[in-house]
């Protein structure tokens, strides 16, 4: 035993071998995060605040970028599809997934296949998917149209993706659609972590099936349903492949969304300073609406 | 108690009959909404399917019937005339080297902080990273690798996606690691083993699942990774699947079996990886929502 604390001792002094290696097995993924991801943070901040374009040296004009951002009609719209990108998540798509897991949760036969099928299009790349619903939604064969037509409703027919006022809804609706089934899940897992006690005796109480989803089960899923939600939120300020693939942001920028407005002026304009401005706006507005969703489903320690 | 349960009335019997057929038809019910669901989020990929194996005239003309013959043109002109080849080819190479990287640098750092240094801050500064969306660290990322000459690289690739996979991984494998009681450790040191040889040969084993997941997990989000590409990899002979795919769409339009073999092309590797390791899959894809 006393061998024992010797060699430990030796090992796990402040220069022992033990903490020599941890230090070198640190390092490598210390450095790599810390050069390539936290230090291009901080410095979105900074070249938010300079004129920065192409291969021209970059020149500090203060908050410009930012009062120039709310004169220009392009991100305000931006803006406000992915607000109706996060209200269609909020009303539709984490709703689906609460009555979808909440049935899944009484069925005791095919649960895992069902939930294998419905989780499937959150491991397909977006690309991929984007360029399905593109096919889907051409005006001329895509399968939708043909479909419409094939069944009596040819005067349905759509142009999904140049209708001014579709195209918005036509762009979000497969973005909606592929993150159902990872909702199911999450909430599902929180469903399967309510004590069966607690359900059981509000059934031998006699309370309805209505009443027990309301006053046991949705309180209970609070936690669960803030993380959905919060993912959700974070996960619509990201919507960048749909737009791009399916109608690049238009007609106009009818359905921009901020991320991709974003990739467009620092890369197609190569307005790097601008850009910059439109990601610090969005990591705001993204810590707002956390904090808000957090504040109004009362979870402090929800993410933990 | 037996003598209760026999003494059951007529009446009696008949309710918990009915009560029991309600329940098969709220049950049946169930499975009938639930299979609607299923059905709408696997429809649009055996529509992809069975297109990719129809010549492309036939997909304008009867869109909804069976293909007639599985012919595998679409795939072969994907390949070649689409340009797929060189994009699965690039895939290929980043794939693997960044799975392998994000995996050597995030375990050995993830046992330093979890069981060396037992550091709470350490964690939250790897970890915070999972908040941020990578959209954040785009710009900064493309005007560095244009000073260090990494852009139009798949080296330069590689390490922008073992970077991106490092919070997430971290995550769970210092959730592996913690795990682990310290007995284990002390034993073979006893015998003489340094701390490289207990790393590798006592608590990596152990943590086996956790490596199940953090492989799937990267492998899925590098093999779908686009954001990265595109601002990065202008050079077409750089391009890695997604920017092909992407690409094909632009130009083939209306070419629907070469379209949709192309998607199954991106899809397919995911797929496999998806129905044989399932579990891992989704552990890691809700690892950051449920711990993080």
């Amino acid at each position: 035993m006393r061998r024992l604390r010797r060699i430990l001792a030796a090992r796990r002094g402040l220069f022992g071998e033990r903490r020599m290696v941890a230090l070198a097995f640190l390092v490598p993924a210390l450095f790599l995060y810390s050069v390539f991801f936290v230090a291009p943070i901080i410095a979105s901040g900074g070249i938010g605040l300079t004129d920065w374009r192409g291969i021209r040296s970059p020149e500090f004009i203060g908050a410009e970028n930012f009062v120039q951002l709310f004169l220009d009609s392009g991100y305000v719209t931006s803006v406000w599809n992915t607000v109706v990108l996060i209200l269609y998540g909020l009303l539709i798509q984490i709703p689906i997934a609460l009555f979808l897991a909440y049935l899944l949760w009484q069925i005791s036969k095919g649960v895992r296949v069902y939930r294998a099928i419905l989780f499937f299009p959150v491991v397909v790349a977006p690309v991929a998917i984007a360029t399905m619903f593109s096919v889907f939604y051409h005006g001329e064969f895509g399968p939708i149209n043909q479909f419409l037509s094939s069944v009596g409703l040819g005067a349905y027919r759509q142009r999904w993706l140049s209708d001014f006022d579709l195209v918005l809804h036509s762009v979000i609706i497969p973005e909606i659609w592929r993150f159902i089934g990872l909702h199911v899940v999450i909430l599902l897992a929180g469903l399967q972590g309510i004590p069966d006690e607690l359900v059981e005796s509000a059934v031998v109480d006699g309370a309805g099936r209505l009443r027990i989803f309301l006053r046991i089960i949705l309180p209970m899923l609070k936690h669960i349903l803030l993380i959905s939600m919060i993912l959700m939120i974070t996960g619509s300020f990201k919507s960048f492949e749909f737009p791009l693939i399916l109608t690049d942001g238009g007609p106009g920028t009818a359905s921009s969304f901020l991320a991709l407005y974003m990739f467009r002026r620092a890369f197609v304009y190569q307005q790097y300073g601008y850009g910059s401005a439109i990601t610090i706006t969005i990591l705001l507005y993204a810590l707002v609406l956390t904090l808000v969703a957090r504040k109004l489903l009362g979870g402090e320690r929800a993410s933990y | 108690m037996k003598s209760s349960q026999v003494k059951v009335t007529r009446a009696e019997r008949r309710l918990r009959k009915s009560a029991s057929r309600k329940r098969i038809a709220r049950v049946t019910g169930y499975h009938a909404i639930v299979g609607f669901f299923a059905a709408v989020a696997l429809v649009p990929f055996i529509w992809v399917v069975m297109s990719s194996f129809k010549a492309s005239g036939a997909i304008l003309t009867t869109p909804f019937s069976l293909p007639e013959m599985v012919q595998l043109t679409n795939y072969m002109n994907a390949w070649r005339q689409g340009g797929l080849a060189t994009g699965f080819r690039n895939t290929m190479i980043v794939v693997p080297s960044a799975v392998a990287l994000t995996l050597l640098v995030t375990t050995t750092a993830s046992y330093a902080i979890a069981r060396v240094y037992k550091s709470t801050s350490l964690y939250l500064y790897f970890t915070a990273g999972i908040m941020v969306p990578l959209h954040a660290i785009v710009i900064p990322v493309f005007i560095m690798f244009r000073e260090l000459d990494l852009t139009n690289s798949l080296q330069g690739l590689i390490l922008v996606n073992t970077v991106a996979g490092i919070p997430l991984a971290v995550l769970i494998m210092v959730g592996f690691f913690s795990g682990v009681p310290d007995e284990l450790e002390e034993a073979p040191y006893v015998d003489g083993a340094n701390t490289a040889q207990v790393f590798f040969h006592i608590i990596l084993p152990m943590a086996r699942p956790g490596l199940a997941t953090v492989t799937t997990l990267t492998f899925i989000n590098v093999w779908n990774e686009f954001l990265f590409a595109v601002t990065l990899n202008s050079v077409h002979r750089m391009w890695v699947l997604t920017q092909s795919i992407r690409a094909l769409q632009g130009t083939f339009v209306t070419d629907f079996g070469l379209v949709t073999a192309g998607v199954m092309i991106t899809v397919l590797p995911v797929m496999l990886v998806f129905v044989f390791l399932q579990e891992y899959v989704t552990r890691g894809l809700t690892a950051g929502a449920v711990k993080g």
